[in-house]
């Protein structure tokens, strides 16, 4: 019993180490400088939304934000339209290209995004759409569609074959059948994936900052007010932290019971 | 309404034949059930004629028409499946629906008819239901609507109630019988179960590791049984099967302990000296002083178990051990010494090294 | 309109079956190759030339370049502080997951167990910028909040970050903070597929509740440790986001790994393109040859 106390106490103290650094910095993007610049923590303050307003109206922030609204709405768009077809045929209609193309794909998550910038980089300038909203989509798209393609399979593999079947032989067709019984069982699954897919270039920083000096996204707005010399903003840095962490866990919930499915599944 | 015929069905896994050309013809209207153990290439057999499996050889024809190069879905077969099969994401209503649906029959048509259909089967209360809120014996009818309601010219079913408990599969037996009988459409059924074969099928086929042991309607695989095979595979309880020798005499079998006299028809079919296994079905050994004439034998009683109105009695003659199944007012003490004697029409003489019937004049109940 | 796609050769064999198939793997599958060709041939071209991005034209030199890598020490640096980097993280992190997996598994049940795996994925879903941000304002000398418990007791506040002995361990430690983490709960999700009966009969067997783990389920888990090993250690190349955000290389270079050198040299201040396209090919090697071993394990284990 003892033992037990005092692992639960273990695991509340470790939670809180675990969590508190967000809530810090959430706590501190209500505060005003002066609280912030203390030696001294303060936890009872005059909370303010002065640092969110500032952080809204900057024009570099909006149009960070702008940029990765569309960027990594297009790419995941292009995404899903390619990639969950892409999935189901792999289950169904090919099961022997599979294992080849499911490596190809994993390998492709496995590049490090260096080897990808650079020659990106000399090749979108030869093309002359470097620093194009155009440009980043389609090398996001490489991490898209493979992204859901992997982690689309295991959806569709869990779609009981009978059922299929059965559409089958009532008449539908093989797209029919994709999309009226297929689909519609496997979304619960699909739905994490495009939001652990979403998760992943929303987060996105390299490719963002080498390809883009005009058009960038979030991250690159964020990463830049570190180079800012000693004048540093905390709280506009903390308001915008918090900003740009916002939409991944808004969709905390709905990943968690992805995770689930996915080990309930695959084991 | 159609004909199926099969010829020289072949199915191919890379090295491995699951079926070595089999043959079969069903003819309109008919019931056929392929029954056999698990493994033996029955569900096989139905997918290829679902067009859910390719046929590696041979040729399938329905009504006439070869058939193995169209598609699952223009086949106009339906199928029922051992685990349902319905979709997860639709009610009972719209399950039953669905094929309707793409037919774009009009919209008050199919609720008559999805209706017509649900009351046949008793589910008009569980229509607006999700398959997970549906029992077992609940969803294999909404599956069996789904199938019925298009009236396909095939139906086909795939182990339909081995998931069911005892008595939901006896009552879902019974739809089936039913809606065969409403419905007339040729059917192919496939089981491991012999009772659900027995009572159901116009004609069995008997399956083992890919081949067909023998076609024939129930009274002549119970009566007639082609090989030792599905000799102990149909009836409850099993069919005494004994290892005997002809005697030199050509006139008798014998064992250790045991001499059973031939009638002239049975040993015009054996040679003297040759092995065989003789069968014979529990009901078929009588106590001696009901059947007059017989030859008698010495048995003790071994174990007496009551089965209602019948006794099973495993008894000893010799060092053979034989089941008998006689009249419960018939019943002996275990223990006991009594006289058997073997019905010598329920005699069946097998070859020993091949397995098959040794076919001798007429099997007088197989008529 | 559909009988015609179905091809009824007796191949045996069944090949991608209709025009369905075709469409749907044949687009993305081609812009995938398209768009992972560049990559990894226009890599290896620009290694061969001189490119850069200061001044217009190029030409062909061979294999210049990775000489001249042989001899930057610059490079060997980065080659050190990387393989450092891989060390501290992977066995970081899968030693906090080990620990926390099980002690989650042994003190917390139900509800509850869900609620902290939730609290747990946080970190991971941060983007390695705002994680990057947030733990930069805690080390902070003036007024973080790591500082404040030194201060306490009156010792002079640490600059984790400027400091050359602390900063790689200061990143470490957020990088585990993300990946250790999620790594328990994906552990303790593994944990909870075992079946009861082996850990239930080493715990009749008066084993303690850590022998138990260490000579039981650990073992049991051993392939799934392994993958997580190597997944760690190919995702562990990619730290970049990270260390641009707290350190940007620094104090110096005592915290620039070799991807980070790469962009520095490549479109940072120099623009040598060509000799930050070898680096990449290096880089690229290394994480092909852990990925292969990675999916070769995997395979070998997976059921």
């Amino acid at each position: 019993m003892m033992r037990r106390l005092g692992g639960v106490i273990t695991v509340v103290v470790l939670l809180f180490a675990t969590l508190f650094p967000v809530l810090w910095t959430l706590l501190s993007s209500f505060k005003t400088l002066k609280d912030i610049v203390t030696p001294v923590p303060t936890l009872l303050f005059q909370p303010t939304w002065q640092n969110y307003a500032d952080v809204l109206a900057t024009p570099s922030v909006q149009h960070g934000l702008a940029n990765s609204a569309i960027v990594v709405g297009c790419s995941l768009g292009i995404g899903m339209l390619l990639g969950v077809p892409a999935a189901y045929a792999l289950v169904r209609h090919a099961p022997h290209l599979k294992s080849d193309v499911l490596f190809y794909v994993l390998s492709l998550r496995f590049m490090p995004p260096v080897a990808i910038a650079i020659p990106f980089i000399v090749i979108y300038s030869d093309l002359g759409i470097n620093d194009t909203r155009f440009s980043l989509i389609l090398t996001y798209c490489l991490t898209t569609i493979s992204t859901i393609i992997w982690l689309g399979v295991p959806a569709f593999e869990q779609v009981p074959r009978e059922i299929e079947e059965a559409a089958t032989l009532e008449g539908y067709t093989q797209f029919q059948v994709f999309q009226k019984v297929a689909l519609p069982v496997a979304i619960p699954s699909l739905i994490g994936a495009i939001l652990f897919t979403f998760v992943i270039v929303w987060n996105e920083l390299l490719i963002a900052l080498s390809l883009t000096s005009q058009n960038f996204t979030l991250p690159v707005v964020a990463a830049s007010f570190t180079t800012m010399g000693m004048e540093v903003p905390w709280g506009i840095i903390n308001a915008s932290t918090i900003l740009l962490a916002l939409p991944p866990f808004l969709f905390i919930g709905v990943i968690m019971r992805f995770l689930n499915r996915f080990f309930r599944a695959t084991h | 309404m159609a004909t199926i015929d099969i010829e020289k069905f072949v199915k191919q896994y890379g090295p491995v034949r699951a079926l070595h050309e089999v043959d079969l013809h069903i003819a309109d209207g008919e019931f056929v059930v392929l029954l056999g153990p698990s493994g033996c290439g029955k569900s096989t057999m139905l997918r290829m004629i679902a067009g859910l499996e390719e046929i590696s050889g041979g040729v399938l024809r329905i009504n006439g028409k070869p058939m193995n190069a169209v598609p699952a879905r223009d086949r106009d077969i339906a199928m029922v499946f051992q685990n349902y099969a319905l979709y997860p994401h639709m009610t009972a209503y719209d399950n039953i629906a669905f094929g309707l649906r793409r037919l774009k029959v009009p919209k008050p048509e199919i609720d008559r008819r999805v209706r017509q259909t649900a009351e046949l089967l008793a589910l008009t209360a569980y229509l607006d239901r999700k398959p997970r809120q549906l029992s077992g014996g609940q969803q294999q009818r909404v599956a069996m609507g789904r199938a019925m309601i298009k009236t396909p010219q095939v139906f086909l079913f795939d182990e339909p109630l081995s998931n069911l408990d005892a008595t939901l599969r006896d009552q879902l037996r019974v739809e089936v019988k039913k809606l065969h009988m409403l419905l007339r459409t040729t059917t192919v059924f496939v089981t491991h179960d012999q009772l659900e074969a027995m009572t159901l099928a116009d004609k069995i086929v008997v399956m083992r590791d890919g081949h067909v042991e023998q076609i024939g309607t129930p009274r002549e695989v119970y009566y007639a049984p082609a090989s030792l095979f599905v000799a102990r595979f149909i009836g409850t309880p099993a069919m005494n099967l004994l290892p005997m020798q002809v005697a030199p005499d050509g006139a008798r079998l014998v064992a250790d302990g045991l001499s059973i006299v031939l009638d002239p028809e049975q040993a015009a079919g054996v040679q003297a000296g040759q092995v065989v296994t003789l069968g014979i079905r529990p009901k078929d050994l009588r106590l001696a002083h009901l059947q007059p004439g017989a030859e008698r034998h010495a048995a003790t009683v071994m174990l007496s178990e009551m089965m209602g109105a019948e006794t099973l009695m495993q008894v000893r003659v010799g060092a053979t051990e034989l089941l008998m199944l006689v009249d419960d007012r018939d019943t002996a003490a275990t223990g006991s010494m009594i006289e058997i004697a073997f019905a010598p029409e329920g005699l069946r003489l097998f070859d020993a090294a091949s397995g098959k019937a040794i076919v001798a004049g007429r099997a007088s109940r197989a008529a | 309109m559909d009988t015609a796609d179905l091809q009824a050769e007796p191949s045996g064999k069944l090949l991608p079956r209709g025009r369905f198939a075709r469409l749907a793997l044949g687009p993305p599958l081609a812009l995938l190759v398209l768009m992972s060709l560049p990559p990894t041939i226009g890599a290896l071209l620009l290694a061969f030339r001189n490119v850069s991005l200061m001044s217009p034209g190029s030409r062909w030199v061979g294999f210049a370049n990775f000489a001249r890598m042989l001899t930057d020490r610059r490079l060997h640096n980065a080659l050190r502080i990387s393989l450092l980097w891989e060390v501290v993280t992977v066995a970081g992190a899968v030693v906090v997951a080990v620990l926390l997996s099980v002690l989650i598994f042994e003190s917390i049940k139900g509800r509850a167990r869900d609620v902290i795996c939730l609290a747990l994925i946080l970190p991971i879903l941060l983007p390695r910028v705002s994680a990057g941000l947030i733990w930069r304002f805690m080390y902070s000398p003036l007024m973080g909040v790591v500082n404040y418990p030194l201060q306490l007791v009156g010792l002079p506040p640490v600059e984790y970050l400027s400091q050359p002995g602390t900063a790689l361990y200061a990143v470490a430690v957020v990088d585990i903070w993300q990946w250790g983490l999620f790594f328990a709960v994906i552990m303790l999700k593994l944990l909870e597929t075992l079946p009861a009966s082996p850990l239930e009969a080493a715990r009749l067997d008066h084993a303690s509740t850590w022998g138990v783990h260490w000579f039981v389920s650990l073992p049991m888990l051993r392939p799934a440790l392994i993958t997580m090993l190597f997944v760690k250690a190919v995702e562990s190349l990619r730290s970049f986001d990270l260390i641009y955000t707290m350190t940007n290389g620094g104090p110096g270079i005592a915290t620039e790994t070799l991807d980070l050198y790469a962009y520095q040299t490549g479109i940072g201040m120099s623009g040598r393109i060509s000799y930050a396209a070898a680096m990449s090919v290096l880089l690229l090697i290394l994480s092909t040859i852990a990925f292969s071993v990675l999916w070769k394990r995997s395979q070998r284990w997976s059921a």
